[in-house]
């Protein structure tokens, strides 16, 4: 069982979850709060709109997400990152390209001693990605 | 390619993935430390703080670390680690494993998409989401 993250939005988590869709190459599946039972909307509230439950593909795992409708939403996501490690740098450069516009790079794409191109960066639905290239064997 | 949650700590990841190590019934989780950096110049302190963490969670890894010595920490928000699980029993267990001091966000039981789903804030701030996916569904 592979752990998955799981994002919270304030209204765009479909717009986002259609932009990693097309960054990684996978139709995301998004249900609508409309979709719930009507004694779970009920009980839902504010939350009765939006996203109740958002996956996409990622590589071999997933990413799931939903928009928290509620009067105190969550701030944005902090204190952690999604990590994805990619075989060459030119797989690196292509997704953080597709995330990176519009958001913030909080660490460049550089070499380190861990990775040979590794960097970090808050997109513009203030998603936080960690992305490098894998270490070679040698 | 995997898709791997990295939650960050502010001095407490080495106790938190030994905690979760326990309560999967994982072994120890492998740490390295800031004092592990080539050319490190951190006090004592800073050096023995996380710089990453790796801790295997029914079989796949959780990645997490101590934000550097002198950085500002984050508290983990706006994103829950969920783990799936094909026992009832078993997703209880891990629940009430990660609430020893936790805060309930949605106590463990049946839903109309889960037979057994819960949400918690650990002790540690990390956000959990634990459902309960019956094999063949």
């Amino acid at each position: 069982m592979q752990p998955i993250p799981y994002l919270f939005f304030k209204g765009d988590c479909a717009e986002a979850m259609r932009l990693y869709g097309r960054v990684f190459g996978a139709e995301p599946e998004i249900l609508s709060a409309e979709a719930a039972p009507e004694d779970v909307r009920r009980q839902m509230g504010d939350a009765a709109s939006g996203v109740m439950h958002a996956a996409v593909r990622v590589g071999d795992g997933w990413l799931f997400a939903s928009d928290d409708m509620s009067a105190n939403p969550p701030p944005p996501m902090e204190g952690s990152s999604i990590a994805l490690a990619f075989p060459d740098d030119a797989e690196t450069r292509r997704v953080w390209d597709g995330l990176a516009e519009g958001g913030s790079v909080r660490m460049p794409l550089e070499p380190t001693f861990f990775s040979p191109l590794f960097g970090t960066l808050t997109d513009r639905f203030g998603t936080r990605w960690m992305l490098m290239t894998e270490m070679k064997e040698s | 390619m995997a898709v791997i949650p990295y939650i960050h700590f502010d001095g407490r990841c080495a106790e938190a993935l030994t905690a979760y190590a326990a309560i999967f019934g994982s072994p120890e989780p492998e740490l390295s430390r800031y004092g592990d950096t080539p050319g490190a110049t951190f006090d004592d302190a800073g050096a023995a703080r996380v710089m990453h963490g790796e801790v295997m969670l029914d079989g796949a890894p959780l990645y997490a670390s101590d934000f550097p010595p002198g950085i500002p920490a984050d508290p983990q928000q706006g994103m829950s680690v969920t783990v799936t699980m094909t026992e009832v029993a078993r997703g209880a267990q891990i629940h009430a494993g990660l609430m020893d001091g936790g805060t309930e966000i949605q106590p463990f039981g049946e839903t109309f998409f889960s037979p057994g789903f819960g949400m918690l804030k650990d002790r540690f701030g990390t956000h959990w989401i634990i459902m309960t996916l019956p094999a063949g569904e």
